[in-house]
C-alpha cells in the first residue's frame, strides 16, 4: 500500500492504516509480554500488583468509599491514607494528602489584567507542576488564547500560538481557566453530584465519585473542564507532594479535572501557583468578602469584564485592563 | 444778541478770529486729553487698585519649614517592599565613585561599567537626575530628598503616579507570599530595569500538546467558505 508523504494522518485510508498498524504492533507486544509472564512465573503480576496495584483492603476501601460530603471524618482520614499509600506504591513518592476545609468568611475571586498578560504561558507551566498534571497529556487547566487586538471573538482565537517571541504586535492574550462560577452549569449537569460549589466559592470535583460521563464538559461554556484519557504520567521526582483531596491529589484515569484555585494552597493563605508563576504581575487573587483586599480594589476601581457574562453563570474571574491615561 | 456777536457781524474779519480761536481751543483740548493720558494711566491705576497679593488675607499658621514627605496613599493596605539594594551588582557605588572626580556635565558614558545610553525617557534624562551627585549611595527626588535604593519606587512615582497608586492598592505589581497576612510587594525595579523599563519580548513556554494521534486544529476561516459552497466544489476535506 502506498503511503502519501504529504498528509499521512489527514487522508482517510492511509491515516487509518497507520493507526491500525500501530495498534496491531502494540497488541503483538502485549501478547508477547503475556506469554513471557505466563512462561516466567508471576513477574508481570508483581510489577502491576494484585487488585490493580493495591492491597485487598485498600481496593475494597476504595470500592466502598462514599461521596465526599457524606463521609465522616474518620472515613475521610482513611481515604486520605489510602491515597498516600497508593501514590507510594505507584510512583514511589511519599506524598502528603489532606482535606483542608474552606475558611469561614472567605469567597475567592480572581482578576487578570489583560494589559499586562504577554502570553508567556508561565502560568500554564506553574499550574502543571503544582497540580500534578501529566507532562504530555492534553490536560492543562489554563488556556492562553491569542486574539487580534480590538476583537473578542473566542472562536477566532489561537491556542497553539508559537512565535519566536511574545507578545506578537497586534495581538493580545486572554488566559482562560475555570471561572468558579457562582451559578455553575457544570454542577447542574453532573448526574452523580460529583462536583459542587464549596462555601468559599470554589467548584470542586470528587474524583472518586466522578464516573467520567463528561456532561459537565459540554455544559461548561468556558472550556474549563478536561477529561484525562490517561492517568497523569509524571517523573517521580517532579511530583508535588503537598496535595489536597479536592485539589491536586493524583487522579485516577477517566475522570474530569479542572482548575480548583489551588485549594491546597489558597485555603492555607497562599497564592495560587499561576499567580506565583506570572512574571508580569497580571494576576490578582484574594478574598471577595474583604472590602480592603486587593481584588476588591480592582473590582471597584478598574474597568472589569467577565467572559460570556450574558449566560448568567456569574463567574468569579474578572478581566481588567489598565487605564489609557496611566503610564 | 450779545455785543460781541453784534460786533462780529459788523466786522467780518472778526469771524475769522473767532473761528481760529475756536479751532485752536478744540485742538488744544484734544492734545491735553490724548497725549498725557498714555503716560499717566499706570500711575492712576496703581493708585486705585492694589495688586492681588496685597489683598490676600495674612497666612494662618506658621509656615512649615520642611517640605511635606509623601507617606503613601490613604486607604491602601499597609505593605512592605522587598529590599533590593543588596542585589544591585555594583553596589556600593562609593567604592568607585569616591575615587573618581565628580563630573556633572551630561555626556555619553563610554568607558564605564554602566550602560552607554539611557533608554528610559527617550533621552530626556541624565544619570544625576535620579542619582545623588555627591553621595552616590543614594538616589534623590526632584525636590532633592535623599532616597534609599530600597525606596526607589518613590522616584518612579514622581512621573508614573497612576501606576504607583495602582501598585500601592494592588492592581499593578505583584504580592509576594500569600493573599492574606502580611502584605509584601515586589519593588518596581524587581521587574523593570530602571534604565530601560519596557519589558522585552521573549519566548513563550511550550505549546500545549495535542491528544495523541491528532494535530493542532487548523484555523480555517469557516465564514468565508460556507459548507454548501464547499460541497458544491466537489472537494471533500
Amino acid at each position: 500500500m502506498k503511503t502519501s508523504k504529504k498528509d499521512p494522518a489527514g487522508e482517510g485510508g492511509d491515516g487509518f492504516s497507520r493507526y491500525r498498524r500501530r495498534f496491531l504492533r502494540g497488541l503483538a507486544q502485549v501478547g508477547a509480554a503475556g506469554g513471557a509472564a505466563a512462561a516466567g512465573g508471576v513477574a508481570a503480576q508483581a510489577a502491576q500488583g494484585a487488585y490493580g496495584g493495591s492491597t485487598l483492603q485498600d481496593a475494597l476501601g476504595s470500592f466502598f468509599q462514599d461521596h465526599y460530603q457524606r463521609m465522616s471524618k474518620d472515613e475521610i482520614q482513611a481515604a486520605l491514607q489510602r491515597i498516600e499509600r497508593k501514590a507510594q506504591r505507584q510512583h514511589g513518592v511519599a506524598i502528603h494528602c489532606e482535606d483542608t476545609p474552606p475558611i469561614p468568611g472567605v469567597v475567592f475571586g480572581y482578576a487578570l489584567n489583560i494589559s499586562k498578560c504577554k502570553g508567556y504561558r508561565d502560568c500554564v507551566k506553574g499550574c502543571i507542576a503544582e497540580n500534578n498534571q501529566g507532562r504530555d497529556s492534553q490536560v492543562q487547566y489554563i488556556r492562553v488564547l491569542q486574539l487580534d487586538r480590538g476583537t473578542m471573538e473566542l472562536e477566532q482565537s489561537e491556542h497553539y500560538y508559537d512565535p519566536k517571541a511574545v507578545p506578537v504586535p497586534g495581538k493580545f492574550y486572554l488566559p482562560v481557566q475555570c471561572m468558579q462560577c457562582d451559578n455553575p452549569p457544570c454542577v447542574k449537569a453532573c448526574p452523580t453530584q460529583a462536583t459542587w460549589k464549596e462555601a468559599d466559592g470554589i467548584v470542586v470535583i470528587d474524583y472518586d465519585w466522578c464516573i467520567g460521563c463528561r456532561y459537565c464538559m459540554t455544559a461548561c461554556p468556558y472550556w474549563a473542564r478536561h477529561f484525562n484519557w490517561t492517568a497523569p504520567q509524571i517523573p517521580p521526582e517532579q511530583i508535588n507532594p503537598n496535595t489536597n483531596y479536592l485539589g491536586n491529589r493524583p487522579r485516577p484515569q477517566g475522570v474530569v479535572e479542572k482548575c480548583h484555585f489551588c485549594t491546597q494552597r489558597t485555603r492555607k493563605g497562599r497564592q495560587p501557583a499561576c499567580q506565583e508563576a506570572c512574571p508580569t504581575g497580571a494576576r490578582v487573587f484574594g478574598n471577595l468578602m474583604d472590602p480592603k483586599s486587593e481584588i476588591r480594589y480592582v473590582l471597584e476601581h478598574k474597568q472589569v469584564f467577565r467572559l460570556k457574562e450574558e449566560l448568567g453563570t456569574e463567574p468569579k474571574f474578572w478581566y481588567y485592563s489598565d487605564d489609557r491615561a496611566s503610564t | 444778541m450779545s455785543p460781541s456777536i453784534r460786533a462780529a457781524l459788523r466786522r467780518p474779519w472778526l469771524h475769522a478770529a473767532w473761528l481760529l480761536a475756536l479751532l485752536s481751543g478744540a485742538l488744544c483740548a484734544q492734545d491735553t486729553t490724548t497725549l498725557p493720558a498714555t503716560a499717566a494711566a499706570p500711575a492712576s491705576s496703581a493708585f486705585t487698585h492694589r495688586p492681588l497679593r496685597d489683598n490676600q488675607p495674612p497666612p494662618l499658621g506658621p509656615v512649615p519649614t520642611a517640605p511635606e514627605e509623601f507617606k503613601g496613599y490613604p486607604g491602601a493596605i499597609p505593605f512592605t517592599v522587598v529590599p533590593r539594594r543588596d542585589n544591585i551588582l555594583l553596589y556600593p557605588c562609593s567604592q568607585c565613585h569616591n575615587l573618581l572626580p565628580l563630573n556633572t556635565l551630561p555626556r555619553k558614558l563610554i568607558a564605564s561599567p554602566h550602560q552607554a545610553t539611557l533608554q528610559h525617557g527617550g533621552g530626556r534624562f541624565w544619570c544625576l537626575d535620579c542619582h545623588q551627585a555627591k553621595d552616590r549611595q543614594w538616589l534623590h527626588t526632584i525636590d532633592g530628598d535623599k532616597v534609599d535604593f530600597n525606596d526607589s519606587s518613590r522616584l518612579c512615582g514622581q512621573c508614573h503616579g497612576a501606576r504607583q497608586r495602582d501598585w500601592a492598592f494592588g492592581a499593578h505589581g505583584k504580592r509576594v507570599a500569600g493573599w492574606t497576612g502580611e502584605r509584601q510587594l515586589y519593588a518596581c525595579t524587581h521587574c523593570h530595569d530602571p534604565h530601560s523599563p519596557t519589558l522585552k519580548p521573549r519566548e513563550a513556554q511550550a505549546v500545549p500538546p495535542v491528544r495523541a494521534g491528532l494535530e493542532p486544529m487548523q484555523r480555517t476561516p469557516h465564514e468565508r467558505v460556507l459548507p454548501w459552497q464547499r460541497a458544491a466544489t466537489g472537494k471533500h476535506e
